[in-house]
């Protein structure tokens, strides 16, 4: 059967003729077949020694995606970034236990809501629940708020080169 | 693909057969002689250990490891341990050939084996000498854990004689 998965070394990558069609990477680019996404949320800051998902998504069926800004905020007082007193994780599948290699121990506001920092792109997989974790350490809780987003896109899992690793 | 000299393109087939050799049976000539060459030449490698990560892992955090091949080598086995029964999803590259093992993290007990019950792969890689050999590993459990990932190679001998 003449199928197009990335195991069979078909991606869109190989060239199927003397002259190679350019395209930009995808794991830095949305790629035409793209879908974005921008997904944010927020929770209450858990008890301390406890941890909250402040929100999570799943990846499409036959889609793997790219994380290419994150952030995540503190609203309320008796935090002060790299304290230590709050430690925020991206899961790359929260069912499986998977945290994000890099993204494990964040201790600080990478970015804010309405102006993200950007990566250069945390693979995530088909049908895994992708989520941003907080995990309230040492601070008092008093009606504090935990906030987030991380945004990117889906691609066609044909779209990758054969060769990506992350 | 770049080869050492006397290390055979694939030594393992003829050694999984032994249920075969049985002198009893009256094989062909030509059949014994060219079993009998391969499994020379499979006697001509010397089994080795050697770790591909070992650390101690935060709880739910992820580290990497990176070593590098000495001497040419046929990756035949993998085996791991963790302190923690949660254990830990791992992946394992070959940058220099653009080769991952997985496309994507998988749990030790689907990939890994132990020292008792080694995970011997279906296919050996070969891993030339001076190639890195990285590896990804997550830790699952919400403690620190302590992770070792081992891997059986089989590389020359070189005080038998190859011919």
């Amino acid at each position: 059967m003449n199928t197009l998965t990335k195991k069979q070394g078909r991606s869109i990558y190989t060239p199927s003729c003397a002259v190679l069609v350019p395209q930009l990477p995808v794991q830095n680019f949305m790629p035409p077949s793209g879908k974005p996404f921008e997904f944010h949320g927020g929770v209450p800051l858990p008890a301390i020694g406890a941890q909250a998902t402040v929100f999570s998504f799943l990846v499409p069926r036959g889609n793997n995606g790219f994380i290419r800004r994150i952030a995540n905020v503190f609203v309320g007082g008796g935090f002060t970034d790299f304290s230590g007193a709050v430690v925020w994780q991206i899961f790359l599948d929260i069912n499986k236990g998977t945290v994000a290699p890099n993204f494990d121990n964040i201790i600080a506001s990478l970015g804010s809501v309405s102006n993200p920092s950007q990566v250069d792109g945390i693979h995530i997989m088909e049908l895994a629940t992708v989520a941003l974790v907080v995990k309230n350490i040492s601070v008092a809780v008093a009606g504090q708020l935990i906030g987030g987003r991380l945004g990117g896109s889906f691609h066609s899992i044909r779209e990758e080169p054969q060769n990506i690793a992350f | 693909m770049l080869q050492v000299f006397g290390v055979p393109v694939n030594p393992i087939p003829p050694a999984l057969y032994e249920d075969e050799w049985d002198d009893t049976q009256d094989w062909p000539n030509d059949w014994r002689l060219e079993r009998d060459d391969a499994m020379g030449r499979v006697m001509a490698t010397r089994p080795f250990w050697f770790l591909i990560y070992d650390g101690v892992i935060g709880a739910q955090q992820t580290d990497r490891g990176q070593i590098t091949v000495q001497e040419d080598t046929w990756l035949i086995a993998l085996m791991a341990s963790s302190q923690q029964a949660a254990g830990f999803a791992a992946q394992i590259f070959l940058p220099g050939e653009e080769t991952n093992f997985q496309d994507d993290d998988v749990p030790n007990p689907d990939m890994l084996g132990t020292g008792q019950r080694p995970f011997y792969l279906l296919t050996p890689q070969h891993i030339h000498v001076g190639d890195q050999l990285e590896s990804r590993i997550i830790n699952l459990a919400t403690s620190s854990n302590a992770i070792q990932l081992v891997g059986l190679g089989l590389r020359p001998d070189t005080r038998k004689k190859i011919t």
